[in-house]
């Protein structure tokens, strides 16, 4: 991906080697509202997949410390 | 027979009542953030796509102030060997690689409307791109590290702050694309305002991630110790 970034950006930043009629130029049809939503989205989706994944891990580490918990006092019981 | 340590679990404390306060606060701000960037200006050379600025900024800023905190952190631990520290550290570290992947792709999606093209290998851009790998370096030193990765990881910490002033001062100090750190201090009021806005409701949603973070790795400490007196 960024071979393919660092590609184009050096096209983009060469000297020109031939004029082209305005005729044959591609028309830039990235709309700027739809690269807008993508950012916003992008914000949104890495904080909520970062919740998420420390939510999981509290989960695990309350389970794993309730078990641990509960083994403990068994054992003391056990010993009185 | 040994005496059994009974496990004392993480204890309800002030900062439980905090953490929530600062989260719906973040919560209900970013809620209403497409309202106030709905009523802010467009920018007159780059029109719509110029509210980008609005999340990438603000995930910036973040980004380069919690690889302080991760540092700070990391020359505390270094200096103390203090556990809370390691904590801080590693909660800063993977929020640098959070607000660094907002940063980092919310950049190129207005740079190909602003600029013509998805990246350009200039030093603002390229010195984030380095800065935020030092922090993943960080976060795989300490997951595949083994023990005794924290100190090494705090010394990977020490080095991603260290950079971090060169990717703010790289727009004055080198000739660059990207716009300089003269543009937040001197926007107008329809722009400064839903800025803040943002900024305040990033802020909130970095404190409250730092503070559950920094909690969740106080558990698994607890765990780790709990492991220890079982084996005991």
């Amino acid at each position: 991906m960024l071979v393919t970034f660092a590609s184009r950006s050096a096209l983009a930043f060469q000297g020109a080697s031939e004029f082209v009629p305005a005729d044959q130029l591609k028309q830039d049809t990235v709309p700027g509202g739809a690269l807008l939503i993508a950012a916003y989205a992008v914000a949104w989706i890495a904080v909520v997949a970062y919740v998420w994944i420390v939510w999981r891990r509290a989960g695990r580490i309350e389970r794993e410390l309730a078990d641990i918990a509960a083994t403990i006092a068994t054992r003391g019981r056990r010993a009185d | 027979m040994t005496p059994v340590t009974p496990v004392t679990p993480v204890t309800t404390s002030r900062a439980d009542r905090i953490t929530p306060v600062f989260l719906v606060i973040a919560l209900v701000m970013l809620g209403g953030a497409p309202f106030v960037v709905a009523q802010a200006p467009a920018e007159a050379s780059m029109g719509l796509v110029s509210k980008i600025f609005y999340f990438h900024v603000p995930a910036a800023i973040l980004t380069l102030s919690s690889s302080f905190v991760c540092g700070l952190a990391s020359l505390v631990f270094l200096a103390r060997r203090r556990p809370g520290a390691d904590h801080v550290a590693l909660a800063a570290a993977e929020l640098v690689v959070v607000f660094g992947v907002i940063e980092l792709i919310t950049g190129p999606l207005w740079a190909r409307k602003a600029w013509g093209v998805w990246w350009v290998w200039e030093p603002r851009l390229v010195m984030a791109l380095v800065m935020w790998m030092i922090f993943v370096a960080y976060l795989m030193l300490r997951r595949f590290g083994g023990s005794g990765a924290e100190v090494l990881a705090a010394a990977v910490g020490l080095f991603g702050m260290a950079v971090s002033p060169f990717v703010y001062w790289s727009v004055n100090l080198w000739r660059t694309m990207h716009p300089t750190t003269s543009v937040v201090p001197s926007l107008p009021g329809s722009m400064a305002r839903p800025f803040w806005y943002c900024m305040a409701a990033f802020v909130c949603l970095y404190v409250a991630l730092l503070r559950t973070r920094v909690r969740v790795e106080r558990s698994q400490a607890a765990l780790e110790r709990a492991y220890l007196a079982l084996e005991d």
